[in-house]
C-alpha cells in the first residue's frame, strides 16, 4: 500500500473515488447504468475485513460519499476478499462462480442486485477500450496488502460455475425418472 | 544458408511502426510458439502479442498448457494471460526483444528465447529455440476484415528448456516438437473475420517425421472462405503443398452447447455465461494428380480465447483446440500412415 495512505480502507476509498471519476469522464452506457443502480442509495461494502459506507446523493450532478466505518456493520451489503476479486479480474474465476460458492456475498433487493451486476459487467467490458481502468486495477493489485498467491495450480475448467449443487445430490436414476434429466441422445441435464 | 537467414529476419521483423506516435492503433503483431511432446501428449502454446503502438497499446503474453490424461487423471488445461501497457522501450527491433515484469522474449533471426513466470497460475516456462528449417512467408496481399493480415511460419524449431506447473518440473528437450509462426496486420477484433489453422506433428519408429500446417482465412461462420493452404513437411523439409479446391475440410460438431474453459483475462468473466457447440473433430482430404492425404483430427480439449478490440466494444472468439491426429499420406506412391497430436485454432 502506498505510504500516503494511513490504512487499506483509505486506499480503497481513494481507488473507488478514482473509478467513479474515470466512469464519469468516460460517460456513456456504463455511467448511465451506474446512476440507475446507485442514485439515492446507501450500501456498506467489506473487502478483507475493511468496511466502507457508500452513499450516493439522490440528485444530479452525481455525488458519491465514501467513508470508512469505524464500528463494523454486522451485515454489510457486499463482502469479498481481494484474492477472489483478483481471480475474477484475471479471468481465473467468474463473478457467477464466486457468488454461487459464497466467496462473494451480496445483499440487496433483486432489481438492485441485477443493476449492480450489470454495472460490474459493463466496467469489465470497458476495460479494453479504457486503459485508465487497467492502470487502476494494476495499482490495486500491486498495493492491496491481502492478496494471496494460490498454493497449487488450478485447471481452467474450474472457472465454470457449478449450478444446481443440491439437485445433483439426488441420484441420477431418480432425476431421470422425475424428468430433470434428458435421457438417451441428449444426456443434457435440465 | 545466407538466403535462409535473410528470410528468417524478414519473417520475424516487427512490422508495427513503433516510432510513429501518430500511427493507427489497430496494428497487431504476435509471435506464436506451439510445443508438442509426442511421447506424453503435452501440448503447449506460448504467445506474445503486440497491440497498438508504444504509448497507446498493450503487450500481452499468453500461455496455454494441455496436460494429457494418464491412468490417474483426466486431461487438464492450465494457462494465463498477462497484459501490460506498452511503454516505450519495452519492445526493441534488432534483435527483437520484448520485456515486461516476469517476461522476456528475444528473437534474433532463427534463434529465440521465451521466458515467463506467472505467480497466480504457478506456471513458469523457459525455453530457447533454434530454427531447423527455412521459413515460409505469406505476405499481406489479401484483404482481411477492414485491413490486412500477413504471416510467416517456421514449422520446426529445436528447443530446450523447462516447464513448471506448481511443483512439477517438466524438462523440454529434443523429444519436443516446436512450431513457430508470426502474424501481423491491421484489422479490428470483432469484425466478421476468422481463420482455421492447425499444426500436426506425427512421428513413428520407422519412416519420416511428418509435420503439417493448414491455414484458411474465412468469416466467422465459415460461409465465406479464402483459399486454404496445406504445407506438408517431411523430416523438416517442405515436401508438398496443397491449396485451394484441392483441399476438402469437414467438421464434426457436438450438438449440445456447453461452457468452454476460457483463457484467463478480463474478458473471460464477461462472457462466463456464453455457451456454444464444440467440435468433436475435423476431417481433411486433399489430392491432386499425383498425391493425396487424409487427416482426422479428434478434439480432446478446447479453450476459448476472447480478444477485445481496443477502440470499440467488439470481440473475437478464438477456439484453441487440441487433440490426436491420424495421417494417411500417399506421396509419390509411398504410403505414410501415422498418428500424432495437433494444435488448432479457429474463430467463431
Amino acid at each position: 500500500m502506498p505510504n500516503s495512505y494511513s490504512d487499506p480502507a483509505e486506499f480503497l476509498a481513494d481507488l473507488l473515488t478514482r473509478l467513479i471519476e474515470l466512469l464519469r469522464e468516460q460517460g456513456g452506457y456504463t455511467w448511465d447504468l451506474l446512476l440507475k443502480a446507485t442514485l439515492g442509495r446507501t450500501g456498506i461494502i467489506q473487502l478483507d475485513g475493511h468496511q466502507l459506507e457508500l452513499s450516493a446523493e439522490t440528485n444530479l450532478p452525481y455525488c458519491l460519499h465514501i467513508k470508512k466505518i469505524e464500528a463494523p456493520a454486522e451485515q454489510p451489503d457486499f463482502i469479498s476478499r481481494g484474492s477472489d476479486l483478483l481471480a475474477i479480474l484475471q479471468g481465473r474465476s467468474s463473478l457467477d462462480r464466486e457468488i454461487v460458492e459464497n466467496r462473494i456475498i451480496l445483499r440487496a433487493p433483486l432489481p438492485d442486485l441485477l443493476n449492480i451486476y450489470q454495472v460490474l459487467l459493463n466496467i469489465l467490458a470497458d476495460t479494453p477500450v479504457n486503459n485508465q481502468l487497467r492502470v487502476l486495477y494494476r495499482e490495486w493489485e500491486s498495493h492491496w496488502p491481502y492478496l494471496e498467491t494460490p498454493t497449487s495450480p488450478i485447471a481452467l475448467d474450474k472457472q465454470i460455475p457449478e449450478f444446481g449443487l443440491y439437485i445433483r445430490k439426488i441420484p441420477y436414476e431418480i432425476r431421470v425418472m422425475e424428468g430433470f434429466v434428458k435421457n438417451g441422445n441428449g444426456n443434457q441435464e435440465a | 544458408m545466407k538466403r535462409s537467414e535473410h528470410l528468417l529476419y524478414l519473417m520475424e521483423d516487427v512490422r508495427i511502426p513503433m516510432h510513429d506516435p501518430h500511427a493507427p492503433i489497430d496494428w497487431k503483431q504476435w509471435y506464436h510458439f506451439v510445443l508438442i511432446h509426442p511421447p506424453t501428449g503435452f501440448r503447449l502454446l506460448a504467445n506474445v502479442s503486440l497491440s497498438g503502438i508504444p504509448g497507446n497499446g498493450q503487450v500481452i503474453v499468453t500461455v496455454l498448457i494441455v496436460d494429457p490424461a494418464t491412468d490417474s487423471q483426466s486431461e487438464k488445461t492450465y494457462g494465463f494471460c498477462n497484459d501490460w501497457e506498452w511503454e516505450t522501450g519495452m519492445v526493441k527491433r534488432v534483435p527483437i526483444r520484448t520485456e515486461a515484469p516476469g517476461f522476456r522474449c528475444v528473437i534474433d533471426g532463427g534463434n529465440s528465447i521465451f521466458e515467463v513466470e506467472d505467480k497466480n497460475s504457478l506456471i513458469k516456462l523457459k525455453f530457447s529455440g533454434k530454427a531447423k528449417t527455412d521459413p515460409v512467408l505469406i505476405p499481406e496481399f489479401s484483404p482481411f476484415g477492414s485491413g490486412f493480415i500477413g504471416w510467416g511460419l517456421l514449422p520446426s524449431v529445436e528447443i530446450s528448456g523447462m516447464l513448471e506447473i506448481g511443483n512439477r518440473q517438466i524438462q523440454i528437450d529434443s523429444d519436443w516438437y516446436c512450431y513457430h509462426d508470426q502474424n501481423y496486420g491491421r484489422f479490428h477484433w470483432g469484425e466478421d473475420l476468422g481463420w482455421i489453422w492447425f499444426v500436426i506433428n506425427s512421428r513413428s519408429d520407422s519412416g519420416p517425421e511428418l509435420s503439417l500446417v493448414l491455414h484458411r482465412g474465412n468469416n466467422r461462420n465459415q460461409t465465406n472462405c479464402g483459399a486454404p493452404h496445406l504445407f506438408i513437411y517431411e523430416d523438416n523439409k517442405l515436401r508438398k503443398m496443397f491449396m485451394g479446391n484441392a483441399i476438402r475440410l469437414t467438421w464434426h460438431w457436438n450438438t449440445i452447447p456447453t461452457h468452454p474453459p476460457r483463457l484467463p483475462g478480463v474478458m473471460a468473466p464477461l462472457f462466463s455465461d456464453k455457451t456454444q457447440c464444440q467440435p468433436l473433430g475435423m476431417e481433411l482430404y486433399a489430392e491432386d494428380e499425383k498425391d493425396s492425404i487424409s487427416l482426422f483430427l479428434e478434439s480432446t480439449s478446447l479453450t476459448e480465447l476472447i480478444l477485445a478490440d481496443n477502440q470499440q466494444r467488439q470481440y473475437t472468439f478464438i477456439e484453441e483446440m487440441t487433440g490426436k491426429a491420424t495421417v494417411e499420406a500417399h506421396l509419390s506412391d509411398q504410403l505414410h500412415q501415422k498418428s500424432g497430436y495437433f494444435y488448432a485454432e479457429f474463430v467463431q
